[in-house]
């Protein structure tokens, strides 16, 4: 019998979610034959399995449920919320029973007396009550039967990891193809390379689940508690069939029922204020999944009172976390962004809904746990709408491979604000300071604090030249500090592993991985970093800002990116509209003028330029040429690779940045460098371009 | 391999898995690791180095897709630390995590007679007390049984 507990359990837990779906499709279509008989049906077949496996309280609750179903079923019990009541309540207990078995392996005691009774009392009425409407449905039409398999999750991790590792293996085939000169030896790797692409997204989709599993229970939850708040609550769900890692559902699924129970508490009023509003008394929630590149979007909004931005500037006032005059200076949006502040509620009276001020700080870490990101928007008087941006899967996350004291280490790219590479030039807008022995760095028109890696992780120090050239600005919580490393080397999508239980005491890494060459990283965990360094909440002095403003930003627009990689920076990016066209020249044409290099073109000569500071002529095979031009003269700007096109990446340029460089731009979740063309084009033509329109705007 | 097949032979002879040993060589040493845990035996690995990992720690490597974490037997036993001893991976599996016991060579499989064991000397240096679970006397060498979960107590 304990061989069969573990499948019972899923399969009833599926059972009541299936009865608790088709109970509220119930509400909106009381006389739905199929629907009633699909109920019957699953809790048939729950009694059913409770007997065979001597589950007698349970089967106790099924059988006085599925007499009562049956007349409905018939159609001599009427459907109406009323009537129904004694059937949610025998689904809760049942479900209590469920989650007892799971724990301890056998029925917790309990007296099920009185919904029995009222199941009971249901029945005979309905049986007096109403004559039967017709004959019983006898025949429905057989169903097709399940094309699904149950899969222990312990085997598609596995296969997980043995894809990873045969994908692994087959980036490093190809790099060995791509040497050799057999065609036949490529055209295999070709085909092997295809088929290991298709297996690894069919992996991944092994992994996927409905969201709607995850909001099976969020309908009746809702009507509950408008029950107890006495709102009148609509609930509208859109997109349940939006796939995602089931891994991630289950982490957003409390996050989820928090954030829609403070809408139904917080956000919609009661029909009497909502009245006086001159809306209609049922108050909109509506909650709306759907998919966007890599990421799940969850938007759940309400049509209620909106956020107070009167209450919440008193309450900021209140605590502490502001001064007046702070206040007046931040935006309507910054104001609202104080209720992700720990501790913050504005709800007048605690209910036992909502409102104890654990919440939705403890969301939105959980959110960026996860990698994603959450959204306010708030209008008073008309509702507020949050939405959620979450990754797809946690299996990737997007990672900048650093390298310090001559290792490589993974940081993962969430909470990186801002990349700089240091120079000694004055136009710079980092330096790096000592204080008493401390280093700070000073960016722009504040001072952090800055962790030099090496010395963290006692990474003997290698050449003086070329150390720490780079800091990664860094943003945990509300503290910004650097992180100083000797390169940028790359940026990968990485599967974060779990550390070795002998490793776990190592709270700078927050765990490890295998990179595309087979090689093992240790990935950096932000926090702990700026732990290891003492950059701690309290290490911050007193009269130091802590709740650091964006930094100062000249534009973010959007526009579409052509992304590559040259020289020795990460991820290089530039403006499509400023590439005339993209080339793929032989080495052998590239010719020199003395030391530089240039490429007959069209009849007339066109320089090229390297990207990278040791550039050295190939001695053969292809050169990847971005072709500039600023209207008459074209230029070749000489990259490593073209790497991808971005119809529209978020171009970030800060008021002052290093030369020959525009900005930085988030990529899908990567920042990439964006190259300044007119710099490059002052460059090849010196005195030629002063008016070009390609020269920086506002330098 | 020759020493897979020995453990697999070997494993038939003995009754419980457990009582079957690989011997190992550290420093001139004979030592035995229990033939039940250990999962592969491999040549040299390009390691990553952890920085700020417990001593003997030197690092991780992959292996089919799971990350093994590497602990240099001669240091974990403060043995003397010779640049041209050759290496041999031992790969044991321990707690659901995969580590790699690295000595200098590996000699055979053996089933243990528990009328050869005998407890560890008092005099021997007190890390080794530790991490060795008694001595083996074998026809022609003295062997100390290592105790696995006691050399990856180092956390």
């Amino acid at each position: 019998m304990d061989d069969l507990l573990p499948d019972f359990l899923l399969e009833t837990h599926e059972g009541l979610s299936l009865v608790e779906k088709a109970l509220s499709r119930l509400q909106d279509a009381p006389d739905d034959a199929p629907t009633r008989a699909e109920i019957f049906r699953q809790v048939h077949n729950i009694k059913g399995a409770c007997g065979f496996l001597g589950l007698p309280r349970l089967e106790k609750l099924a059988h006085a449920a599925e007499s009562m179903l049956g007349l409905c079923r018939d159609g001599s019990l009427a459907v109406t919320p009323q009537s129904m009541a004694p059937l949610v309540a025998a689904m809760d207990a049942m479900r209590q029973i469920v989650l007892g078995l799971e724990q301890h392996g056998q029925e917790p005691a309990g007296d099920d007396g009185v919904v029995i009774a009222a199941l009971e009392a249901a029945s005979v009425a309905a049986s007096h009550a109403l004559p039967k409407l017709g004959a019983p449905e006898k025949d429905r039409p057989a169903l097709a039967p399940l094309r699904t398999l149950r899969v222990p999750v312990d085997v598609l991790e596995d296969l997980l990891r043995l894809m990873s590792e045969l994908a692994r293996s087959r980036n490093q085939l190809i790099q060995l193809a791509r040497a050799s000169s057999d065609s036949q030896i490529s055209a295999a790797v070709q085909r092997l390379s295809q088929i290991t692409s298709e297996l690894q997204a069919g992996v991944m989709k092994t992994r996927l689940q409905p969201i709607g599993t995850a909001w099976a229970t969020i309908p009746r939850q809702l009507r509950d508690l408008a029950h107890q708040l006495g709102k009148k609550i609509n609930l509208k769900i859109r997109g349940a069939d939006t796939e995602l890692d089931r891994q991630v559902l289950e982490l957003i699924r409390d996050p989820l029922m928090h954030m829609l129970r403070n809408s139904a508490d917080h956000g919609l009023e009661t029909p009497a204020e909502r009245r006086a509003a001159g809306k209609p008394e049922v108050g909109q929630i509506r909650l709306n999944a759907y998919h966007q590149a890599q990421y799940i979007i969850i938007e759940i909004s309400d049509d209620g009172r909106g956020l107070p931005l009167k209450e919440i500037r008193a309450k900021v006032q209140a605590q502490g976390l502001a001064t007046q005059a702070e206040l007046a200076r931040m935006s309507e949006d910054d104001v609202r962004g104080f209720i992700f502040q720990p501790g913050f509620s504005t709800a007048q009276q605690i209910t036992p809904v909502s409102g104890r001020g654990i919440g939705m700080d403890v969301v939105k870490a959980n959110i960026e746990r996860m990698g994603g990101t959450i959204d306010l928007r708030s209008e008073e008087g008309r509702g507020t709408s949050f939405t959620l941006k979450i990754p797809l899967t946690l299996a990737m996350i997007s990672a900048l491979i650093v390298q310090a004291g001559g290792e490589r280490f993974a940081l993962p790219q969430i909470g990186v604000v801002e990349l700089i590479r240091l120079d000694d030039s004055h136009e710079s807008v980092a330096r790096l300071e000592r204080i008493k022995g401390t280093l700070m760095l000073r960016l722009r028109d504040r001072v952090l604090p800055v962790v030099s890696l090496s010395t963290l992780l006692r990474l003997g120090v290698a050449l003086a030249e070329c150390l720490e050239r780079y800091v990664i600005v860094t943003q945990v919580g509300t503290h910004r500090f650097c992180i100083l490393v000797d390169r940028i080397l790359d940026v990968e999508n990485i599967t974060v592993k779990p550390l070795a239980p002998i490793l776990r005491h190592i709270t700078i890494f927050g765990g490890n991985t295998i990179l595309d060459d087979g090689s093992v990283i240790m990935i950096l965990d932000p926090h702990g970093l700026g732990r290891g360094a003492g950059i701690a909440p309290e290490a911050f002095a007193e009269d130091e800002e802590i709740i650091e403003a964006p930094p100062a930003i000249n534009a973010v627009t959007k526009t579409p990116l052509l992304l590559f990689r040259a020289g020795d920076e990460a991820l290089q990016a530039v403006p499509l509209g400023q590439v005339m066209r993209l080339e793929d020249i032989a080495v052998e044409r590239i010719e020199f003028a003395g030391a530089a290099p240039f490429v007959a073109h069209r009849g007339q000569s066109m320089p090229l330029l390297p990207m990278g500071a040791h550039w050295q002529a190939p001695k053969s095979g292809r050169q990847a040429v971005l072709v500039l031009s600023d209207g008459d003269h074209p230029l070749g700007l000489m990259v490593d690779e073209v790497l991808d096109v971005l119809d529209d990446a978020v171009l970030i340029q800060p008021e002052a940045s290093r030369p020959a460089y525009l900005g930085s731009a988030e990529v899908a979740g990567r920042v990439a460098q964006v190259i300044d063309t007119g710099y490059w084009l002052s460059r090849a033509y010196p005195d030629g371009i002063a008016g070009s329109p390609f020269c920086r705007q506002g330098a | 391999m020759t020493v897979m097949e020995n453990l697999a032979e070997a494993s038939l002879v003995a009754e419980q898995e457990d009582d079957v040993f690989l011997i190992v060589t550290l420093a001139g040493q004979a030592c035995g690791l229990p033939v039940m845990l250990v999962r592969h035996l491999l040549g040299p690995q390009v390691i990553t180095p952890i920085p700020l990992a417990p001593s003997g720690v030197v690092g991780g490597f992959n292996l089919g897709g799971r990350i093994v974490t590497a602990i240099d037997l001669r240091r974990r036993l403060s043995l003397p630390i010779a640049d041209d001893a050759s290496v041999i991976n031992v790969i044991v599996e321990y707690a659901g995590a995969l580590y790699s016991l690295i000595v200098d060579q590996v000699q055979e499989v053996q089933p243990l007679q528990v009328s050869k064991t005998y407890p560890i000397p008092p005099r021997l240096d007190p890390l080794w007390q530790d991490l060795a679970r008694n001595i083996y006397r074998s026809d022609d060498q003295m062997i100390v049984m290592l105790d696995v979960e006691r050399l990856l107590c180092i956390g």
